[in-house]
């Protein structure tokens, strides 16, 4: 199964896959996968071209790209969307708080579908007190994925004078 | 053995000369951004460079302009077939003109950019920054550096993103939310952070922005060519 079991329980694992399937019924979305805040895949389409190791990379690199983006913006943003363009796909990330929803698809995705689609399985998963979690910004003590350990010394230099007031 | 250290401590014209002068027969590499930049050096003599889809001096010219990266020089008995013929001094001399020509054509186009921008009443804030993060042309006085450093990370990102999922380059990155549109674009040696209002037509600010990426791309390439050009 496509997930990492240190993370989330077999059980909620299924009923994720579950509440995710109609992503991949979007004419274009071609797959899609759902990390937690901190960078680990909690979960992907079944049969997922990503390797796992590219998924892992890929949640990571997302959810940098998420933490970077919620210095910029105000906290009280409740809809948080990134689509990365690239020549022949889109990225398209929902970001929910504690979680990023991962879809890549092509130019000719229907994004009014994509994203209704999004908010009814964003609004069954909110109902379920096992997944509340995702939908929190994550607390002061979770870990920053904007560190020098995961950037590197060149990048991190960047990271202080995104933090400024 | 080979030679590692940081471009910010050892500059890369300085490297070059360095083997040149001993006339080492050495592959120098260094990480740069667009992936890695590798020049060949035989008896002392500069004999190919590839960077970023280019070869050649072209790519030599590029490589100059690095300020930032990992460097590794390693002494070899083979190099490629040769793709420079310039004495190496010729090379140092006319990539340092070129380095010039282009640092002060970015500025003046990126200026002819920012006009632009300001101009166009959809568009409530940008930001050009050059690779290193540094401000070229900005409206937003209170919070230009921090746009500029988080396009530094977020182009990094982007490419990462874009290597390891084999997606091509990265056109524009942007974050929707309820209020506004806020976009990062790579637009070669500069990077663009433009900020508009959700109330506009998305795909026309997609649009704009693929524009001002494309402009300042553009500029870029002939650049290096035929000296700054600025597109109307």
């Amino acid at each position: 199964m496509a997930v990492s079991a240190n993370t989330i329980a077999p059980k909620n694992v299924r009923d994720l896959l579950e509440n995710l399937a109609p992503l991949g019924q979007i004419d274009g979305v071609r797959d899609y996968l759902l990390a937690d805040c901190q960078g680990r895949v909690l979960a992907r389409k079944p049969g997922s071209f990503w390797k796992e190791d590219v998924a892992a990379a890929c949640a990571r690199d997302v959810a940098q790209v998420g933490e970077i983006f919620s210095l910029l913006t105000s906290a009280d943003a409740t809809e948080k969307v990134l689509d990365f363009r690239f020549e022949g796909s889109l990225l398209l990330v929902w970001d929910w708080g504690g979680a990023y929803l991962v879809a890549l698809c092509g130019h000719d995705v229907n994004h009014s579908i994509a994203r209704m689609t999004v908010n009814v399985i964003k609004e069954e998963l909110r109902k379920d007190r096992r997944f509340k979690g995702y939908f929190a910004p994550p607390s002061g003590g979770d870990e920053s994925l904007l560190t020098e350990q995961h950037l590197g010394k060149e990048l991190y230099r960047y990271v202080a004078a995104l933090k400024q007031t | 053995m080979a030679l590692v250290g940081d471009l910010k401590d050892l500059n890369i014209a300085t490297l070059v000369q360095l083997n040149c002068v001993e006339k080492n027969t050495a592959e120098l590499t260094v990480s740069a951004r667009k992936g890695p930049a590798t020049v060949f050096f035989n008896k002392g003599e500069i004999v190919h460079a590839t960077y970023s889809g280019e070869r050649g001096e072209d790519a030599l010219y590029r490589i100059l302009s690095l300020a930032e990266g990992e460097f590794r020089v390693t002494a070899v008995t083979e190099v490629p077939d040769r793709t420079i013929f310039t004495s190496w001094e010729s090379l140092l001399l006319e990539g340092m003109r070129v380095i010039d020509e282009t640092e002060r054509g970015k500025a003046r186009i990126a200026e002819s950019v920012g006009e632009e921008l300001d101009d166009t009443p959809e568009i409530e804030g940008y930001v050009l920054a050059s690779e290193k993060g540094e401000v070229i042309a900005t409206n937003r006085s209170d919070d230009g550096e921090k746009l500029a450093a988080a396009a530094v990370l977020l182009a990094w990102k982007g490419e990462g993103v874009a290597s390891r999922m084999v997606l091509g380059e990265m056109s524009i990155l942007a974050l929707l939310t309820e209020k506004d549109m806020t976009f990062f674009a790579d637009c070669g040696r500069v990077l663009a952070a433009i900020i508009a209002k959700k109330s506009t037509a998305s795909e026309q600010l997609y649009g704009l922005v693929d524009s001002v990426r494309r402009k300042l791309k553009y500029c870029e390439l002939t650049q290096a060519s035929q000296g700054p050009e600025i597109i109307p």
